[in-house]
């Protein structure tokens, strides 16, 4: 499973507004891209095991969460969490002009589809 | 200019493991690196009331209190002691509770050598997060007066900076006495006294700079007794207006200490921000045009964990707590990120939808979910 998602993280491309984005395995390893300055592959990395944590906690106040949106003044991190403990994190742009929404979502969407995809 | 030598206190009830700990991390550390022990709560207490700590490491199973009950005095006794669990026991439900309680990281008790080496590590990288000059007092439950009472007790000489909107001040510290302090045209116990009224904003300690004029010159234990005093009789000053520009959900002025449950539902619209992003359900489907919000839960509370307005909160604790949680985890996560400041999380679930927002003078938690419009039957739609 880990390899089908490390194949279409490494395969996909990026979308007008991303700034960086990363994927972190239940086993707490990572694979991260950037495009943005001042996004470093560490710092993303770091950066997810606060939103792995937050997934954690909200579940522990009964709080189920589909996808968290930390919002910042400068940038927005778009967070899913599978069923299998697989987390995606997208650091988005906050100029909603130039952000590519359906690409943004079909990026979400697949990254779903292939744990249902490897389940069947 | 040398580096203040880190305080760390190890907090765990197996005495031969304390005395191990101490041995193998003093080595790890040499001279960069205090280190104090205690085996139980009791001990933990008296030497955080003498010692200014700087990362305090504890297990969770203790017979008495235990860790997690120990991590929720902490965070309200100590809010700026990081905090870290060390356990034998290192459960998802563990971890999730512990992080949920105040704990920056939740270690596993290493069995070798390599692995302490590891947990000294990352213990040394945490220390280091603590900025030697200047730090953010948002939502820590700490306040400018428990600031100063340290600064002082620590003999310190710094500046602290104090923003609230409009307003900006400062007050001057010089070996543990405050000399003066300025805010506009006021200035000395005038300005002092109107700075520690004022009911939020944000403060950094930076270094100390000698100000253009001594002010004050009474003792800093009279002067803080003396500001309580007048803040207690003539009421917390209001910030001025325009100190939150998000243009979310602000309740009215509420008296300090006075908890005010309210039987009005909230107006949602302003609360609940309209994300940039079109927000969709759980099955991925946009909401239809006739669904309507409804507030299912709000809580407003102050930087110190008061709580200011709730309407139908089932968890008051709890969503304080997760508020506390938040402010931290939003801090972690931006470091070496250029993301400024963080504004709110917006958390979509299965028909329902979280808001928490922490702000400069006070965080916001509110829950709402999607309900069909009059004259339709059946369950949430999309």
């Amino acid at each position: 499973m880990k390899e089908l998602v490390n194949q279409w993280f490494e395969q996909s491309d990026p979308f007008e507004g991303i700034l960086a984005c990363g994927v972190r395995y239940p086993d707490q390893t990572a694979v991260v891209k950037t495009w943005a300055d001042g996004f470093t592959e560490v710092a993303v990395e770091s950066a997810l095991r606060c939103v792995v944590d937050c997934f954690q906690v909200l579940h522990l106040n009964r709080i189920a969460p589909v996808r968290i949106r930390w919002v910042y003044h400068g940038a927005v991190l778009q967070c899913e969490k599978r069923q299998d403990g697989t987390c995606l994190g997208v650091f988005l742009t906050r100029e909603t002009a130039s952000l590519d929404i359906v690409g943004l979502e079909r990026f979400f969407a697949e990254f779903q589809a292939l744990a249902k995809a490897a389940a069947l | 200019m040398a580096q203040r030598r880190k305080r760390i206190l190890f907090v765990d009830d197996e005495t031969g493991l304390l005395d191990f700990i101490r041995q193998l991390m003093g080595h790890f550390a040499g001279p960069a690196w205090e280190i104090f022990t205690a085996p139980d709560v009791s001990k933990a207490l008296g030497i955080l009331q003498e010692q200014r700590i700087d990362l305090l490491v504890l297990d969770i199973h203790m017979p008495v209190v235990d860790g997690l009950q120990f991590l929720n005095l902490l965070q309200r006794k100590f809010p700026n002691v990081l905090k870290v669990v060390l356990t034998g026991e290192a459960t998802e439900h563990h971890r999730a509770t512990c992080l949920s309680n105040g704990a920056e990281l939740f270690l596993e008790k290493p069995r070798d050598e390599g692995g302490w080496r590891s947990v000294y590590a990352t213990l040394h990288e945490l220390t280091r997060f603590q900025p030697e000059e200047g730090f953010r007092g948002v939502l820590r439950r700490v306040g400018l007066q428990d600031v100063l009472q340290m600064e002082c007790l620590a003999r310190n000489s710094s500046l602290l900076k104090i923003h609230a909107g409009s307003v900006h001040g400062a007050v001057y510290v010089k070996d543990g006495q405050i000399i003066h302090a300025q805010c506009g045209s006021r200035a000395g116990e005038d300005a002092f006294n109107y700075l520690l009224g004022l009911t939020g904003g944000e403060f950094d300690v930076q270094p100390y700079a000698a100000p253009a004029t001594q002010s004050i010159s009474g003792s800093w234990e009279f002067l803080l007794m003396e500001a309580a005093r007048k803040r207690d009789e003539q009421g917390m000053t209001t910030p001025p207006p325009g100190q939150s520009d998000s243009g979310f959900f602000t309740p009215a002025p509420v008296p300090a200490g006075e908890r005010h449950t309210s039987a009005v539902v909230p107006v949602i619209e302003a609360a609940v921000p309209a994300a940039e992003v079109p927000w969709e359900d759980a099955s991925g489907a946009a909401r239809g045009p006739s669904a309507r919000p409804q507030v299912d839960e709000l809580l407003v509370c102050s930087l110190q964990g008061e709580v200011l307005h709730e309407w139908q909160c089932t968890n008051t604790n709890g969503r304080v707590g997760f508020l506390e949680f938040l402010s931290q985890k939003a801090r972690q996560l931006a470091q070496g990120l250029p993301l400024g400041e963080f504004d709110r999380l917006e958390v979509n679930g299965d028909g329902s939808r979280v808001v928490a927002q922490i702000q400069p003078d006070r965080a916001l938690f509110v829950r709402t979910s999607q309900v069909p419009p009059e004259g339709v039957e059946g369950t949430v739609s999309p």
